[in-house]
């Protein structure tokens, strides 16, 4: 194995502790290149899926791909994550619930809160000329934004980001340590609904405390299925993204360059962003025998779908592996298509736009730092997690 | 009135449970590996087992002797929903059903083992006439 690059499917495993921002997408590349859909040893067996129109029929047919279980090997979490692993008729039933505030509408008054956050953020470090944009913005950033979407005590910010890194990034490694999180997590939120159902306040966990299916309350399971769902999507992928970005941004001083000088760019810059750093690679189940492009499913198939490698499928995106700020068109599947669309969409592009636009006003001119060293993190959640650079030193512009 | 009406009913068809699991080939083995030992500390009625998975010893109410790591606390019926196979546990331990004193993750590593034994715990309570136990 040249470079850690994987050579064949059957040895690829997405949690494998040799995969870094060097060789993962190269990895992607070769195994596309062969088929865009293989078969890897891993977890008991799994497809794996690296072509863009494979993981778009796919995805496509929610009826024969259910998305339980969303993650291999799952998270010790005993219950669904809702509504993304309900299949239909379920599914929209519990999405629709949630619906409105995440709706472009309530996303766009999002905007100066989320400036505020940034400005904040960067005040922290703009004085220095040096940090991990990683640790000071990417890390902090999604944690309080998901913090005001969801109606949380941004005091309570680490403890969010610790249960998600645990959940995410330990279960595969150890169970014990993600199992225990997410019982701290159902424990944290079990006594907020409480609260809410006794102080209803207008905000997301009030609104799952008094939401109602068809005539009855949401039962607890539920209810945990919703907050384990809202709390780790909400900060994870946005943090995987946002550091991918700013690596690349970091390292590449002419794009930087152009969307400091033209901001107009900034939005289909946030897509190009997207379409090449997908953060979250999901998993499928196939619910009957069936096949897609020539491949065999049978019922009970565990799939995993690399968004990130179709993403960077040379079929649909001509010059793929290029940022191209201003692509057209720009079919990226980072958000998922179909009945599982994210529906924290609209809030992570402003996320990534806003942040943009502030970080490129101010700091210009940042740059990777000399002989930084990057971290890539594994498994179903990817990106990277550690942006040290430099840059010149400006003035703080809060209180 | 829960489901046992005695503590002396829940250590015989309860207790059984244990000793099946120990018997249990394969299931010995690893409930041995995790060196866990626990006690279980039930009310309604007002019982106590303490089990040591590593040296696969079972003691009950009065005649406990063993020093435990761990300390669960629960109603006799939470407990005869976890031989039954319906609850959750992580669940349970979130809404403090289970009061765990003693690490969380001893006990999610003991659970998913006992899979297993939810069948045969159903098997006891027929085989004793309890049907209506089973719900």
């Amino acid at each position: 194995m040249a470079d850690n690059v994987v050579q064949k499917y059957s040895e690829y495993d997405h949690h494998a502790p040799d995969i870094t921002l060097e060789n993962v997408h190269r990895s992607w590349d070769n195994l596309r290149a062969q088929c865009p859909i293989g078969r890897s040893d891993a977890y008991g067996g799994m497809w794996v899926v690296t072509g863009y129109a494979e993981a778009h029929e796919i995805f496509h047919d929610p009826e024969t791909f259910s998305s339980t279980p969303l993650i291999i090997p799952p998270f010790p979490q005993a219950m669904k994550m809702i509504p993304v692993e309900t299949d239909p008729p379920d599914h929209f039933k519990y999405r629709t619930l949630v619906a409105t505030p995440f709706s472009p509408r309530h996303a766009e008054k999002m905007v100066e809160p989320l400036r505020a956050i940034v400005n904040k953020l960067i005040d922290d470090f703009i004085e220095t000329g040096e940090c991990d944009v990683y640790e000071t913005v990417a890390t902090p950033y999604p944690t309080l934004m998901g913090t005001i979407m969801l109606g949380l005590p941004d005091s309570d910010a680490k403890l969010f980001e610790d249960w998600t890194h645990k959940i995410i990034h330990m279960s595969a490694t150890d169970f014990e340590v993600a199992g225990e999180a997410v019982i701290e997590l159902y424990s944290y939120f079990y006594a907020l609904l409480e609260d809410r159902r006794a102080n209803p306040c207008g905000d997301m966990m009030s609104l799952l405390a008094e939401a109602e299916l068809d005539g009855e309350k949401l039962t607890d399971e539920e209810l945990m299925g919703f907050c384990l769902l809202l709390l780790i999507a909400s900060i994870d992928t946005s943090q995987k993204a946002i550091g991918s970005m700013l690596w690349q941004l970091g390292t590449h001083p002419e794009l930087r360059d152009r969307l400091a000088g033209d901001p107009k760019l900034i939005p289909s810059a946030v897509e190009e962003f997207l379409r090449l750093w997908a953060p979250v690679q999901p998993a499928r189940r196939a619910t009957k025998d069936t096949q897609v492009c020539g491949v065999d499913f049978k019922e009970g198939d565990q799939i995993l779908v690399l968004l990130g490698a179709a993403n960077r499928d040379e079929r649909e995106f001509p010059g793929a592996a290029d940022n191209v700020p201003d692509r057209t068109p720009n079919r990226h599947l980072t958000f998922g298509t179909h009945i599982h669309r994210c529906l924290g969409s609209h809030i992570a592009r402003l996320e990534m736009q806003v942040l943009l636009e502030e970080l490129l006003r101010r700091i210009p001119d940042f740059e990777l730092a000399d002989g930084a060293e990057v971290e890539w993190s594994k498994g179903q959640v990817q990106g990277v997690v550690k942006v040290p650079i430099r840059f010149t030193p400006g003035p703080r512009e809060g209180a | 009135m829960g489901a046992y009406k005695s503590a002396e009913d829940l250590y015989r068809y309860m207790g059984q449970i244990f000793a099946l699991a120990f018997e249990t080939p394969g299931l010995k083995e690893k409930l041995n590996a995790t060196g866990v030992a626990l006690k279980l500390n039930l009310s309604d009625p007002d019982s106590v087992i303490a089990v040591d998975f590593g040296q696969g010893v079972v003691q009950y109410g009065g005649d406990i002797t063993m020093d435990v790591a761990v300390d669960l606390d629960m109603t006799a019926d939470t407990a005869h929903r976890f031989w039954l196979g319906k609850l959750n546990v992580p669940l349970a331990i979130a809404k403090r059903d289970i009061k765990v004193h003693g690490s969380v993750q001893k006990v999610l590593k003991l659970a998913p083992l006992m899979q297993p034994l939810h069948e045969k715990y159903q098997q006891i309570l027929k085989d004793a006439g309890l049907e209506e136990m089973i719900g």
